[in-house]
């Protein structure tokens, strides 16, 4: 055997092994941030809720654990469905009713709780500010068309490049995209601060 | 108990729950049938359910021997599956689509 054809094969050897155990090291960390991603929006829920999905939802979980990106995509809307039930509970929860003289009462209502952590509110605040910039940027007929143009330049680009300057020139290209959103929000909020 | 809010979705469950009333459902079954992002659903079925058109009940199974943990199902209730029918052809009218025949299939999902 000649010393190419032992190379070739030692090099074919290790990519399937790193494959196998790279492969198996990024399903366990994507399993792992799913559940973590599910026990963090059961636990965002009221404790009735709790109570009343925890068992529900990681049940279905475990059905979806297979398909990683469904899984994925489950606790993404766990998510959504999280903040949606606990924000109609806290609304019937401090529903004004009646009381027995007929005049409004706060009996049996509890006032809506507070995000459990700040930072992680004024974040949540940020990345939608941000996203309303972006939005809003490209909802104009010209930015959209300066949008669409400067896309197209880029895949033409992009397209032209390989290798290591095809990856710098995508990084870039985001890194670009990401400070102009950035840009957006700071004018936006600059505008809104002067307000 | 008052109706609940219909919205789409809400009606697309109800139409995909309508194709076999008397089957249990569960969740993520539910909302890959009903065409909703998978996560989604729980906050339309927690809806319907205090309205009384569903009620759940928990799977019985034995988790050991089946290897994966009971579900929780869903199912139409005596007053919920006709109310479901009535919303829904109430919605196709105001489309201006014809209202199926009492007897007939519902495809699900309102497309």
């Amino acid at each position: 055997m000649s010393a190419v054809a032992l190379v070739a094969s030692l090099i074919a050897l290790f990519v399937a092994v790193a494959k196998g155990i790279l492969g198996k090291e990024i399903q366990g960390r994507i399993e792992r941030r799913i559940l973590r991603s599910v026990a963090a929006t059961i636990a965002s829920l009221p404790e009735a809720l709790q109570a009343e999905y925890a068992e529900e939802w990681r049940a279905e979980l475990a059905a979806s654990m297979a398909m990683p990106l469904t899984a994925a995509a489950f606790a993404r809307g766990l998510r959504r469905s999280a903040a949606r039930l606990a924000g109609e509970s806290a609304r019937s929860r401090s529903a004004v009713t009646a009381g027995s003289s007929g005049r409004p009462s706060r009996a049996g209502s509890r006032d809506i709780e507070p995000w459990r952590s700040r930072s992680r509110a004024r974040l949540a605040g940020r990345i939608g500010m941000v996203r309303n910039a972006g939005a809003a940027f490209l909802s104009a007929p010209a930015e959209k068309g300066f949008a669409v143009v400067l896309t197209l330049v880029s895949a033409g680009v992009a397209f032209a490049l390989d290798g290591f300057a095809f990856a710098v020139f995508i990084a870039a290209i985001s890194a670009g995209y990401l400070a102009l959103l950035f840009a957006v929000y700071a004018l936006n909020a600059a505008r809104r601060r002067r307000r | 108990m008052t109706a609940p809010r219909m919205t789409t979705q809400t009606l697309s469950v109800l139409s995909t729950m309508l194709g076999e009333p008397e089957a249990d459902w569960y969740g993520l079954d539910l909302s890959k049938r009903s065409g909703l992002k998978p996560g989604t659903i729980y906050p339309i079925l927690d809806r319907l359910l205090k309205a009384g058109w569903l009620e759940r009940r928990w799977e019985q199974i034995d988790p050991v021997a089946e290897g994966r943990p009971r579900r929780r199902l869903y199912r139409l209730t005596g007053v919920g599956a006709p109310a479901a029918r009535r919303a829904l052809d109430d919605h196709l009218i105001s489309l201006g689509q014809p209202v199926p025949s009492p007897g007939a299939t519902r495809r699900p999902g309102l497309a």
